[in-house]
């Protein structure tokens, strides 16, 4: 858990700030947004403005620092950092669209996940009507089908190679991409806000909406996050509860990537079936343990809602022994094959430094070499204790990223299996609800980042809390934004029509997660 | 007599009927395979073992409305019956025996190959005149395929034409009775009509097989129609009964692939004890099946991956081939 | 060469027995923490309304002094026995899928008793709702 330090700046002195704390080592933007203050807030009390917020991590000394340059509510303008981080172009995006922040100096300032002919009311804002709202939907969404709509390729939405509600609207020239920019946005559903109207508890149902496929991680952030902001320490059990779920749930993710993403991209039917056949192995653990097979509403603040079930270890050990008996076998046929070995070699290749300029994270960031696990680096003591192993490759391109998915799978059926046999006895949540009094559980004025990996990458939670049983604010850093962002920015470098499935496979974006 | 009449021959059998039925057959057997292979039941539920579940979506997908594109050209209609036709041409070449053949002259394997040659130009033209860009990127990639596969096609043939000295047919099936003499004791005691060029030339077998799943675009050699990237590719607007016309004519030409190995590389008709039109069936079903098993168990390429294998690979292994086959030819004295 | 391998293990799945399980002949084992619908001890409810108030989606509604569920917008998350201060509600696990209505007004409904019966089938619960909580 990641508790950070606050650096005070002005617009004016923001661009040179950023680059001498890159410079210190702060090399990774996790994100670019905004807390909105009325004056009627209890946070600060008469404060009338609107913070913009950029965390930046130190990915050495796993450091947080957090940015903020108060603006007035008015007029807020601050420029684009993306000289310094390229990364930063679609959170701008974001911040200009959802907080009415205008950019100075940005590339390409239109909506990103609003519809392009959205009026100037700010849904963030804490002051937003939904009445106000009037959508123009004659503006067209993408800059590129503004001159010539008959000549946009669209990757997206309806595309079968497109991975549900993402994509791109594409300029070819025969098979080669000249330009390319991403429609996103069609699953928003303004998850922060929805996390500002729950109470603490409900949000744990919200939360983990984020991303279907890996749900866990995201109540077990919010969960974090929460915990921290009481002060409560968890029971070791508990701790040891939610390792196991987080990690049934990334290996359920990592099936489903492998089988009807990656292996779909290649239309390769047999791998598709398999893995959607040995997930179910998984998703009856899950089932067993939290009653549920896709969202779990498992964790909570305080620790998890049941104890673990009679007979789970030797189940467990049944389904998972069996998947690693598996396991050979998929990496025989599908990153030992020559016609994937061949599409996946150098697909989307990224260096380090680019890599984290562009803020990928996740299983993308560690096929690159750079062996920065959040599960390591935010020292949540369990993976320390149970000998956790960060797998990384070095390629930097698809079949790089596939084999870290691939390790990373071993790594977890070894980290639940050890989990399962070091349970210690006890509690499996701290003390902490009373039940009449649960809608109204208050959590103290403050603020914190919570930050875990989720299957897909780097994922964080900053809240800040006003003193009532509802958040006032929940910044959710979904890592498939990020690495979207990276997914057109090596289109726009140069690529091919035949590439584009394969890419976003193996990026293992998310829509739900990208659009939060 | 009826049965002997070009008109039986045309709709009955080999024709339209017989095609029609092996076809629905073939859908279902490709399912069954496929759905085997993914660990699934597959079509269960429609007569017996699903059987007529092919019957059913066939009559499903003709009672649909047909959604004609608004600015599709007029050609819009004749596009995939044309292509139909083309494979009925294919069908008609055929040799299901050497009474069983539609069409048969001195040079039907040129023929043959003039058939293939224009199919890929229909599937352009039917993603051409739909007016949708999935079905010109689909058309282009059917041009980028021919250009890997029809060279290659060709160079598979020859040897087959160099050791029966026919380029008929039904002349290259009765080149597989003359056989150099010492093998003929042992292997006319199982083939009645002598050595199958597969037996003497199995590099030239595989490389065939290869050929043909090129050319019927069939699983790593799919791309028109590969979903992920160019959706349906040429024939993405297509639905309904224009579908079902493309669907059948798709199985109907993977169909007379395996018949044409059958015919090149493993006796066409001939089969002991079996009526011959029936044992060109048969073996030509076991081809289908190795075909569709290879189908399903591959992923597809990619187009620039697909080009250096056809050119850097496959080609230089058909000429050496056919070098083979002289070599072959002089030192057993091939006649 | 490489391709050798994938090519002999689809030859083996061939020959394997598939793993589909054929839903409405068989039906696996659910785990008893499977949450499928509510039930509701009339006995031991407070009428404190804590489950409507917890609830994220708004499903579950106070009609004359009991939750009565709106299955439309229910996820199935059990955070209202979680708030529960008496454990009146709970949720039972069925093999069946047994929400299915015709028309999506027919899912506004009454919880069901604890051992699966309904309590009052004839009691119209809101005016939008003629039919009654059938099941």
């Amino acid at each position: 858990m990641a508790s950070f330090e606050k650096i005070a700046a002005s617009p004016e002195t923001l661009v040179d700030t950023m680059r001498g704390l890159k410079a210190s080592g702060f090399t990774f933007l996790e994100f670019m947004s905004a807390v909105d203050y009325i004056p009627k807030n209890r946070v600060e009390p008469g404060a009338n403005r609107i913070d913009a917020t950029y965390m930046l991590w130190n990915p050495a000394a796993n450091e947080q620092k957090m940015v903020v340059v108060p603006l007035s509510r008015d007029n807020p303008s601050v420029p684009t950092v993306m000289p310094v981080w390229e990364g930063a172009n679609w959170h701008e995006r974001e911040a200009h669209e959802l907080f009415g922040i205008d950019i100075k100096g940005h590339p390409n300032p239109r909506h990103l996940l609003l519809a392009e002919g959205w009026n100037d009311t700010y849904p963030l804002r804490k002051d937003f009507n939904v009445d106000d709202v009037e959508i123009d939907w004659n503006v067209p969404t993408s800059k590129l089908a503004e001159g010539n709509p008959e000549r946009v390729y669209h990757f997206a939405v309806q595309h079968p190679g497109a991975h549900g509600p993402q994509g791109f609207d594409l300029l070819l020239n025969g098979n080669t991409i000249v330009d390319a920019e991403a429609r996103i946005g069609y699953v928003h559903r303004t998850l922060e806000k929805i996390g500002e109207q729950r109470n603490y508890y409900q949000n744990i149902l919200n939360m983990e909406r984020g991303c279907i496929m890996c749900g866990m991680p995201y109540i077990d952030v919010w969960a974090r996050a929460v915990e921290e902001l009481l002060g409560v320490e968890v029971p070791e059990k508990a701790k040891y509860l939610r390792l196991i779920a987080v990690e049934l749930n990334r290996l359920s993710s990592h099936l489903l990537w492998m089988g009807p993403q990656q292996g779909g991209d290649f239309a390769y039917m047999p791998v598709m079936m398999w893995a959607i056949g040995d997930r179910e192995k998984v998703l009856d653990l899950l089932e067993a343990l939290t009653g549920g097979r896709i969202t779990f509403a498992y964790i909570r603040p305080g620790g998890v809602r049941w104890d673990i079930p009679e007979g789970f270890r030797d189940m467990a050990e049944k389904n998972l022994r069996y998947l690693e008996y598996r396991l050979p076998m998929y990496e025989e046929m599908m990153f030992r094959q020559p016609i994937i070995k061949e599409r996946l070699t150098g697909l989307g290749k990224l260096t380090p430094g680019e890599a984290v300029g562009l803020g990928v994270s996740g299983p993308s960031l560690r096929a690159t070499g750079v062996a920065h696990d959040t599960r390591k680096d935010a020292h949540i003591p369990i993976y320390e204790d149970l000998g956790f192993r960060i797998v990384t490759q070095t390629g930097g391109d698809g079949w790089a990223r596939g084999m870290v998915r691939l390790g990373e799978m071993k790594e977890s059926i070894r980290l639940i299996l050890d989990a399962l046999d070091r349970l210690p006895p006890g509690n499996s949540e701290a003390d902490l609800f009373n039940r009449k009094a649960m809608p109204w559980m208050k959590v103290p004025v403050g603020e914190t980042y919570a930050v875990t990996e989720s299957c897909r990458g780097r994922l964080g939670i900053h809240l800040v809390s006003d003193g009532t049983n509802k958040a006032y604010r929940t910044k959710i850093r979904g890592p498939s934004f990020s690495n979207m962002y990276a997914v057109e920015h090596i289109l726009k470098k140069g690529s091919y029509l035949y590439d584009i499935p394969a890419l976003i496979g193996s990026m293992d974006t998310c829509p739900a997660d990208m659009d939060r | 007599m009826l049965a002997d009449s070009l008109l039986f021959k045309l709709f009955v059998f080999p024709g339209t009927v017989f095609s029609f039925i092996i076809v629905l057959f073939l859908f279902w057997w490709w399912r069954k395979i496929g759905a085997s292979i993914q660990s699934r039941y597959g079509p269960k539920h429609v007569g017996p073992a699903g059987t007529l579940q092919t019957i059913a979506d066939v009559v499903k997908l003709i009672t649909k409305e047909s959604i004609v594109p608004e600015r599709a050209s007029r050609w819009f209609w004749f596009m995939p019956v044309f292509s139909f036709v083309l494979s009925f041409l294919f069908l008609s070449l055929i040799p299901f025996s050497d009474h069983w053949v539609i069409i048969d002259f001195d040079a039907s394997l040129i023929m043959l190959f003039a058939v293939m040659a224009i199919e890929p130009l229909f599937i352009f033209l039917v993603g051409w005149v739909s007016y949708n860009k999935y079905g010109v990127a689909g058309g282009e990639r059917a041009g980028i395929q021919m250009l890997a596969y029809e060279v290659f096609l060709a160079l598979t043939f020859v040897p087959v034409i160099m050791l029966s000295h026919s380029w008929s047919l039904v002349g290259i099936v009765y080149g597989q009775g003359v056989s150099p003499t010492w093998a003929s004791p042992v292997l006319h005691t199982f083939v009645d009509r002598g050595v199958w060029f597969g037996l003497v030339q199995p590099l030239a077998l595989v490389l065939s097989i290869i050929a043909v799943m090129m050319a019927t675009e069939k699983k790593p050699f799919n791309l028109p129609h590969a979903e992920p990237e160019v959706i349906y590719g040429s024939s993405t607007e297509y639905g309904g009964p224009f579908y079902a016309l493309q669907m059948l004519s798709q199985f109907l030409m993977g169909f007379l692939g395996a018949g044409l190995i059958t015919t090149l590389y493993l006796g066409g008709w001939a089969l002991p004890s079996v009526p011959p039109a029936l044992g060109f069936v048969l073996k030509t079903l076991v081809v289908g099946t190795i075909i569709i098993w290879l189908e399903h168990s591959l992923p597809a390429m990619r187009v620039p991956h697909l080009l250096e294998v056809a050119w850097r690979k496959l080609v230089p292994l058909a000429f050496l081939n056919i070098f083979i086959t002289l070599i072959i030819m002089e030192v057993l004295g091939w006649a | 060469m490489g391709l050798i391998k994938p090519l002999l293990y689809t030859l083996r799945e061939l020959f394997k027995r598939p793993i589909t399980v054929k839903y409405p002949y068989e039906k696996r084992d659910i785990s008893p923490r499977v949450r499928n619908i509510h039930t509701l001890d009339r006995d031991t409810c407070q009428h404190c309304g804590i489950c409507a108030r917890m609830c994220p989606n708004n499903v579950l509604k106070m009609v004359d002094g009991y939750p009565t569920a709106d299955y439309r917008y229910c996820s199935f998350c059990g955070i209202c026995l979680d708030a529960c201060p008496t454990g009146s509600i709970q949720m039972i696990h069925t093999q069946e899928h047994n929400i299915v209505r015709a028309y999506q007004k027919d899912l506004y409904m009454e919880l069901l008793s604890p051992d699966g019966t309904i309590y009052n089938p004839d009691a119209p619960h809101s005016e939008d709702n003629e039919t009654g909580g059938v099941l």
